[in-house]
């Protein structure tokens, strides 16, 4: 009776606790530079709309302290032509045009000293003085234009308004054109930011982007691996509940033997030959569950890493040739063939474990090969391995059983193999070895005409070390 | 088809699915003190074709078998009209709670739990072919002194 499922008892999982722990740093780690990658974009942004507010800002104020400097001093100049014209034909309409000249002018200035730097307030200030002492001169000129004196009114141009208003003028003209320049540098500035900002943004928004996809994955991982450990802790479980299962069902099949054959020769009468028969029975049973449990514990150890390799030297060929021997005394029903390859060198290996896998393959042909028929065993020297072959002509194995077979208590059976009694271990137990020698073992068929075992064993490298898993 | 008669031990026909060798004799060694005619088949598969070819009274079955398993063989046994009424016991080695109740599902008459003693064997046989009367499916009494 063999369970249709294989058993395979997975390496002991990490604790919960570690696993959570692992797993709080993994998405910790992931939100931090979530929060990163958002705090660098936003920090980008602010500082890029900043740089424009503020440049704009000081473009525009530059511009309109510029604006009304340059206002300023054109209105002087035309304040200058409605004093000429007063002077030429001194009428009320133009006095009052030389009045509304000079009272705009100091409204203007005192918006420029409103909104200014306090070097601004200072220029104006000064102006403003120099506007009071330019009115009261500007009343004498009224006062001989009125008077019908254009000679004394020239003169009071020529002479009193006009050095006061030069020099002014010359101070406003340079303000203007150190706004002029400061409204040129903010727009040098503000075009400057435009473009690197026009050009970083595709790139830090692709950078974004791919980091928050980047942790987007992240998380996506760690949800998966969650699940992943939770379905194998969940897996682990239904194979310890398999195992137990699968052990009392291995174990109850030869003690029903055991006590039926025992119950048969206590209740019922017996011949001698019956009694012998049935003792011999019980006595098959018995070893098969002795079988069993050495079985058990040699896989049990070697799964749990318990097992120690002890390498020597082995001659591969003289090993093989040992067993064998051995065969050929207990059986001569196969007969069997050895075809050792002379290249192949000596091995480091565990000799007993070696024993053991051809042991366990060699019974194994014999169980599956009930009508009789040849066994060959062979060994090749390939490039960098020894590969050992063992080939038999019974009853093969179904393709999609040449891997479940080294699976535990996994058996091919089939109406030619009824027979056959083991513990449905011993492939297990042979890849295992294979396996802690660093080596492989497959198998193939040809269903129905026999199955063939590979073995390859790496070659000892020049330091003489088997590296060993 | 011969039909059951439910009021005395008479000879009736078993069929009976085993794939283990040990317990097929043991089987065929515990039906010997019956009047019964028993037919021992290695799984499933040919369990249903002795049972078609001539229904039996009894089947008995191991579950696990190569080919087709005990729980396959009864479903197949009870979508055939014909065989239907035929009882089941369900010989097994891993006796659960949730076992049981399986094996109500599949229909079965009885069970043995492995292992089991020949005398368990017969006497389960006996119960449900020798005109006991049918109770729930129930399994062997266990560990009663012997007579």
């Amino acid at each position: 009776v063999s369970l249709p499922d294989a058993i395979a008892v997975a390496a002991p999982p990490r604790s919960p606790a570690v696993q959570r722990i692992d797993q709080h740093r993994g998405t910790n780690a992931a939100w931090l530079s979530l929060v990163g990658v958002v705090v660098c974009l936003a920090v980008f942004s602010v500082f890029a709309a900043y740089t424009i507010r503020t440049q704009v800002d000081r473009a525009e104020r530059a511009q309109l302290l510029h604006d009304s400097y340059e206002k300023a001093s054109s209105q002087f100049l035309r304040r200058e032509r409605s004093e000429l014209a007063y002077v030429l034909e001194p009428s009320a309409d133009r006095l009052a045009l030389l009045t509304a000249a000079n009272t705009g002018f100091a409204e203007d200035l005192e918006a420029i000293a409103a909104r200014g730097d306090p070097a601004d307030g200072r220029l104006v200030a000064e102006i403003l003085a120099v506007h009071r002492r330019y009115l009261a001169a500007l009343e004498g000129l009224i006062t001989a234009a009125a008077a019908g004196d254009a000679a004394e009114a020239h003169r009071i141009e020529d002479e009193v308004l006009d050095p006061i208003v030069e020099p002014l003028l010359v101070r406003i003209e340079a303000a203007r054109a150190d706004r002029a320049a400061e409204a040129g540098a903010a727009f040098a500035v503000l075009s400057a930011t435009a473009q690197w900002t026009l050009i970083l943004s595709p790139l830090v928004f692709a950078i974004g982007l791919a980091l928050v996809l980047a942790l987007w994955r992240r998380f996506d991982q760690n949800q998966r691996a969650t699940r992943d450990r939770y379905r194998e802790i969940e897996d682990l479980s239904r194979l310890r509940a398999e195992f137990v299962a699968t052990v009392s069902h291995e174990f109850r099949t030869p003690l029903t033997g055991i006590q039926g054959f025992s119950e048969l020769m206590r209740d019922d009468e017996l011949s001698r030959a019956e009694v012998k028969e049935y003792a011999a029975d019980i006595n098959t049973d018995a070893r098969r569950l002795a079988r069993l449990i050495s079985d058990m514990l040699d896989l049990d150890r070697m799964e749990s890493g318990g097992m120690a390799l002890h390498l020597e030297s082995v001659d591969l060929g003289r090993l093989l040739a040992d067993t064998v021997d051995q065969f050929r005394l207990a059986d001569e029903g196969h007969p069997i063939t050895l075809r050792l390859d002379e290249r192949v060198p000596v091995l480091r290996a565990d000799p007993d474990r070696l024993t053991q896998v051809v042991t366990n393959l060699l019974g194994n042909a014999i169980k599956y090969s009930p009508s009789g028929g040849a066994i060959e065993l062979q060994t090749r020297l390939e490039k960098g391995v020894v590969l050992l072959t063992i080939s038999d002509h019974g009853s093969g194995i179904p393709a999609e059983q040449l891997e479940k077979i080294f699976d535990r208590y996994v058996r091919v059976e089939s109406a030619a193999t009824h027979a056959v009694q083991g513990t449905g271990l011993g492939l297990s137990i042979v890849r295992q070895i294979v396996q802690r020698h660093a080596g492989r073992v497959w198998a193939t068929s040809v269903a129905g005409n026999g199955s063939t075992f590979h073995v390859e064993l790496p070659l000892p490298d020049p330091a003489g070390a088997v590296s060993v898993p | 088809m011969t039909a059951v008669d439910r009021s005395s031990p008479r000879i009736a026909r078993v069929v009976f699915c085993e794939d283990e060798v040990q317990i097929r004799k043991l089987i065929e060694l515990a039906m010997r003190s019956t009047t019964h005619a028993i037919e021992i088949t290695p799984n499933g598969r040919e369990g249903l074709a002795a049972i078609e070819r001539l229904p039996p009274d009894l089947i008995v079955t191991d579950l696990s078998m190569p080919e087709m398993s005990g729980f396959d063989l009864a479903d197949a046994v009870h979508a055939r009209p014909p065989l239907q009424h035929i009882p089941i016991v369900f010989m097994t080695a891993s006796v659960q709670r949730g076992d049981i109740t399986q094996f109500a599902a599949h229909g079965a008459a009885g069970y043995l739990a492995k292992p089991f003693s020949p005398r368990e064997l017969r006497e389960q046989i006996d119960r449900l072919i020798g005109g006991a009367p049918k109770g729930p499916a129930t399994g062997p009494v266990a560990d009663e002194p012997i007579p």
